[in-house]
């Protein structure tokens, strides 16, 4: 009967180990202090270049239910739509979530766009230089209706540039091993009705122009502080 | 598998008394200590979303048979298993660790169900385990769907709720069509959301089904391997019936009734319809395979 108990109390003790290692484990510490990030809509540019933004149209056309959705994950979003000379449209869409772990598992746009009834295809990782450095992009073709939408968008944790879930998890998992959580925000551009070739050399150019229009030190908050 | 017989009395020789449990004592405070975290952020986060919402069901379900087969816990050990046990239990305490500390909430909420089945196995042996079975794989129903799986099935299974849908009432002379997972019915216009996929109800569908076969405590195999293979059709089948009562109603009374209150009674109804299935599947399996005489035992 003694014997029977110590096995038990043996056990016990090591749950109650496994319990204090796991507090000990989790992270504390935020990479980002996240009550000194400025507004999105301060930090990027209205107008810039050739670009300005277009109030009378709304990028997209949100179900109340998700707009309901995003505004509980998310910490800041910034919806704009930019027209240029030429009369080039380009949606600009951010959302910024102070933890990236929950709230950017949601709204990666190949399952947004497929959630909100679109075709989604032809979704491949790529890259677009700009002047300030080269960002890891992921590209896709979103189609519904008569609205063919080429999307480019970006998944920064913290200070690391993602795409998709497996590149997104481990980057969390790597600061969270180090003991810190980090930030985290979805850039998206996308146009709509125009031939994925030169959607993607408008999408490129108008990149290159928002960043270099931003005040340097804003920069790392689309883009991290690696790529400087 | 299912026929195995958790609820026949269990005999001791001695009355339980509070001397008897003083050694669960430790491991009580350590599991406490462990699991009582995770439920508490659960119930201020996912368990408030449609999604998840069975979650604190699943647990109560879960705490009353571990309470009603509390007494095998008191069985003297036979058949112990330390080392499997053992190397069920790191596994479980080691996906606990990763999972909470990195907020990885599916391996922290799984984690439960290894903790539990190793520490069975090595201090109380097979018996035991096999009487508390049903808990313990009911507890793997609390564990949230992870992301990924929700992604890749959502999609499809939306596509076929709404082609479901859509023959049917097309079938039944209604003015319905649909392009993907968007319907056209009347003037309405109606986007089948990722909850009316039914993955999640799927989910919690397929736990009562278990939970019903649990009570029903069928003796015969085919009956039981029958109301088995049919959890996920009827699942299916009942959301399939939610979407159409509200699609139905939507179409009759409007936007604003199918959205309102009446949104929320859908899933009653979606309950009741899979409930009402079970038994009838049930039922009419009685008919080729009766249960064999058993004594009637007063259910707990």
């Amino acid at each position: 009967m003694l014997k029977h108990g110590y096995k038990h109390f043996v056990m016990g003790v090591l749950l109650i180990a496994v319990a204090g290692l796991t507090v000990l484990a989790t992270p504390k510490a935020n990479v980002i202090d996240v009550t000194k990030q400025k507004q999105l809509a301060n930090i990027i540019p209205s107008q810039f270049n050739d670009w300005q933004v277009q109030d009378d149209l709304s990028p997209i056309v949100v179900d109340p239910s998700i707009k309901e959705h995003v505004d509980t994950l998310y910490s800041q979003t910034l919806s704009r739509t930019y027209i240029n000379s030429q009369g080039a449209r380009v949606m600009l869409s951010i959302a910024y979530g102070g933890v990236a772990n929950k709230a950017l598992h949601a709204h990666r746009p190949e399952v947004c766009y497929a959630a909100q009834g679109f075709q989604v295809g032809h979704l491949y990782k790529t890259d677009i230089v700009t002047p300030v450095g080269t960002i890891p992009v992921m590209r896709l073709d979103a189609q519904r209706g008569t609205r063919d939408e080429s999307i480019t968008y970006w998944i920064r944790v913290g200070n690391y540039l993602t795409r998709g879930i497996v590149e997104q998890n481990l980057a969390q998992i790597s600061y969270g091993l180090r003991g810190r959580w980090s930030d985290g925000e979805l850039v998206r551009i996308s146009t709509i009705n125009i031939p994925p070739a030169q959607a993607a050399q408008v999408q490129q150019q108008f990149i290159s122009a928002l960043l270099i229009a931003m005040q340097p030190q804003d920069r790392s908050m689309l883009i991290g502080n690696k790529l400087q | 598998m299912f026929t195995g017989a958790p609820t026949e009395q269990i005999q001791l020789v001695n009355r339980p008394s509070a001397v008897n449990w003083l050694p669960w004592l430790p491991i009580a405070v350590g599991v406490l200590l462990l699991f009582v975290p995770t439920w508490y952020d659960l119930s201020h986060t996912l368990w408030n979303t449609d999604e998840n919402g069975h979650g604190p069901i699943i647990l109560l379900i879960v705490i009353w048979y571990m309470w009603t087969y509390r007494a095998a816990l008191l069985l003297p050990p036979s058949r112990t298993r330390p080392f499997t046990g053992g190397l069920i239990l790191a596994f479980g305490l080691f996906m606990y660790l990763v999972g909470r500390s990195q907020q990885i909430i599916n391996f922290e909420t799984l984690a439960e169900v290894p903790i539990l089945l190793g520490l069975l196995l090595m201090i109380q042996g097979t018996p035991t385990v096999l009487k508390m079975w049903f808990p313990l794989f009911f507890l793997v129903f609390l564990t949230p769907i992870p992301w990924v799986i929700v992604d890749v099935l959502t999609g499809s299974l939306k596509h076929y709720v709404s082609v479901v849908v859509t023959r049917l009432l097309f079938a039944a002379g209604f003015p319905i069509a649909h392009s993907g997972v968007e319907l056209y019915i009347g003037y309405y216009q109606l986007l089948v959301a990722d909850a009316c996929s039914g993955l999640n109800s799927m989910f919690s569908l397929s736990a009562l089904g278990i939970l019903y076969m649990h009570v029903m405590q069928r003796t015969s195999f085919w009956r039981n391997a029958i109301l088995l293979a049919t959890i996920i059709p009827v699942a299916f089948t009942s959301n399939v019936i939610r979407v159409m009562f509200l699609v139905l109603l939507t179409y009759y009374y409007g936007n604003a009734v199918g959205q309102s209150y009446l949104h929320q009674f859908a899933g009653l109804v979606m309950f009741t319809a899979s409930i009402i299935n079970h038994f009838m599947i049930d039922n009419a399996l009685g008919i080729p395979f009766p249960d064999s005489k058993r004594d009637e035992r007063a259910s707990c």
